[in-house]
């Protein structure tokens, strides 16, 4: 008798990229020193999409568009990573991939004391990407300040749980995904994920580059 | 709805109520004063978050024998069961013979804590009362509140005619805002949170899990 062929497969997997810019030190530094005096009123996002906080500054969506040799550095950096996810996990030719045209809206945030970012997806993209200048100082006893959280898009699939459903390895796993970033680190996911930055405890910033793209 | 005849309809709607609880007045002191003696390690549940902003007990909060927790028992169990009831095609006689099983939980937030977004397996239902609430200050939008996630993926595409949906079809969180002697009723599967806490006292809400059996049933999941 021979035994049948298991097949187990993660039919509803959600791509998250991970990676990490190697000798980032410099290229951080001068972002954020660009960051820090910008943070004003003419460059702050002048129609957000959340209720804004005191704690929290979002720039405009026109970053990837300044002239500044750090930012155009990020901007190629941050562009190819998604890029490269993409070539991952589409099955479009390579070569119909290279042919399209990367858009995007492009911001930075500096978050301060209590500062957060409620769950939240992104509308009329494909893909997104956090990339991270400074984490700000970890907080012994706040072990979620300044997480990033994305959620799990099946709502309800822990509704019911028993020893057979608890602890399902990570591919399967049901729930919250916390991500705690370290300077130079790159995130890339899907733009429908709802994702959250729970409040940050730090005494300094913590300061994060974001993207939402759209290819034609 | 205009021109033509036709029906409109919520096709997915999720439940969600708020209650004042009668005698909250009376009661709510006595609550907070028992609670705020045990919100320490003897209590503390070791699966909820924790943090010094933000403790979160044991779900065994209805055994307790004291009559504040028992009167509280009593009246969130009745107001759960009132949402059910109004949610479902039972008769009142069908609804009656149901069994009705709970674990409570307090959870105390202090100012500048959160609670950390949440959803609660094993059971179909979830009531969130408050018992107090803080003295808010500052700026803060969403100071303090109870945030419900919307879930629903579909406004990965969105545009002049569906963004500024009118409720019950609007795609958004939704807000409730914890007032002392209230209770938010909702489907347990929800994600939620206590958003940061901006002023002074604390929140001190009691979350209870409610499932029902029907008659004879014995086969209930382990909580």
């Amino acid at each position: 008798m021979v035994a049948p062929t298991l097949v187990i497969t993660p039919a509803f997997a959600v791509p998250i990229g991970e990676t990490r810019l190697a000798d980032c030190e410099r290229l951080n530094k001068e972002l954020e020193s660009l960051f820090l005096a910008r943070e004003n009123d003419e460059f702050r996002n002048p129609t957000p999409s959340h209720l804004p906080q005191q704690e929290l500054f979002e720039s405009r969506f026109n970053l990837f568009s300044w002239p500044e040799a750090c930012v155009r550095e990020l901007r190629t950096v941050m562009l190819n990573t998604v890029a490269q996810v993409v070539r991952h996990v589409s099955s479009t030719p390579p070569e119909q991939l290279a042919a399209l045209t990367i858009h995007n809206h492009t911001w930075f945030h500096i978050t301060r004391y209590g500062g957060s970012f409620v769950s939240h997806n992104h509308p009329l993209a494909s893909w997104s990407a956090v990339y991270c200048v400074r984490a700000g100082e970890p907080v012994a006893d706040q072990p979620l300040s300044g997480l990033l959280r994305f959620f799990d898009p099946r709502t309800g699939a822990n509704a019911y749980r028993d020893a057979a459903n608890a602890d399902l390895e990570s591919t399967y796993a049901v729930g919250v995904r916390n991500f705690r970033l370290t300077a130079g680190q790159i995130i890339v996911f899907p733009s429908y994920v709802y994702h959250e930055v729970a409040p940050f405890y730090g005494a300094d910033t913590r300061i994060t580059v974001a993207t939402n793209c759209w290819f034609r | 709805m205009q021109p033509g005849t036709g029906n409109l309809t919520p096709i997915f709607a999720m439940p969600f109520a708020s209650l004042q609880l009668p005698g909250a007045d009376q009661l709510n002191p006595q609550l907070q004063s028992l609670l705020a003696g045990r919100a320490n390690a003897e209590h503390a549940s070791a699966s909820l978050a924790q943090s010094p902003l933000l403790f979160q007990s044991r779900d065994d909060l209805f055994d307790w024998p004291e009559p504040p927790v028992q009167q509280l028992r009593a009246q969130l169990l009745r107001a759960i069961a009132t949402v059910v009831a109004s949610c479902n095609d039972y008769t009142e006689q069908q609804f009656g013979e149901l069994g009705m099983h709970s674990r409570a939980h307090f959870t105390r937030v202090l100012p500048d804590g959160f609670m950390p977004t949440t959803s609660y397996s094993q059971a179909p239902w979830c009531a969130v009362y408050c018992v107090t609430a803080p003295e808010l200050s500052g700026a803060r939008p969403l100071n303090g509140v109870l945030q419900l996630y919307e879930t629903r993926l579909a406004n990965a595409l969105i545009d002049a005619s569906n963004w500024r949906l009118k409720q019950p079809f609007e795609m958004a969180h939704h807000i409730w805002r914890p007032t002392p002697g209230y209770v938010a009723i909702f489907p347990a599967f929800l994600p939620h949170q206590v958003t940061f806490v901006q002023g002074r006292g604390s929140l001190l809400l009691v979350i209870t899990r409610a499932r029902f059996t029907s008659p004879g049933q014995t086969d209930l999941p382990p909580w």
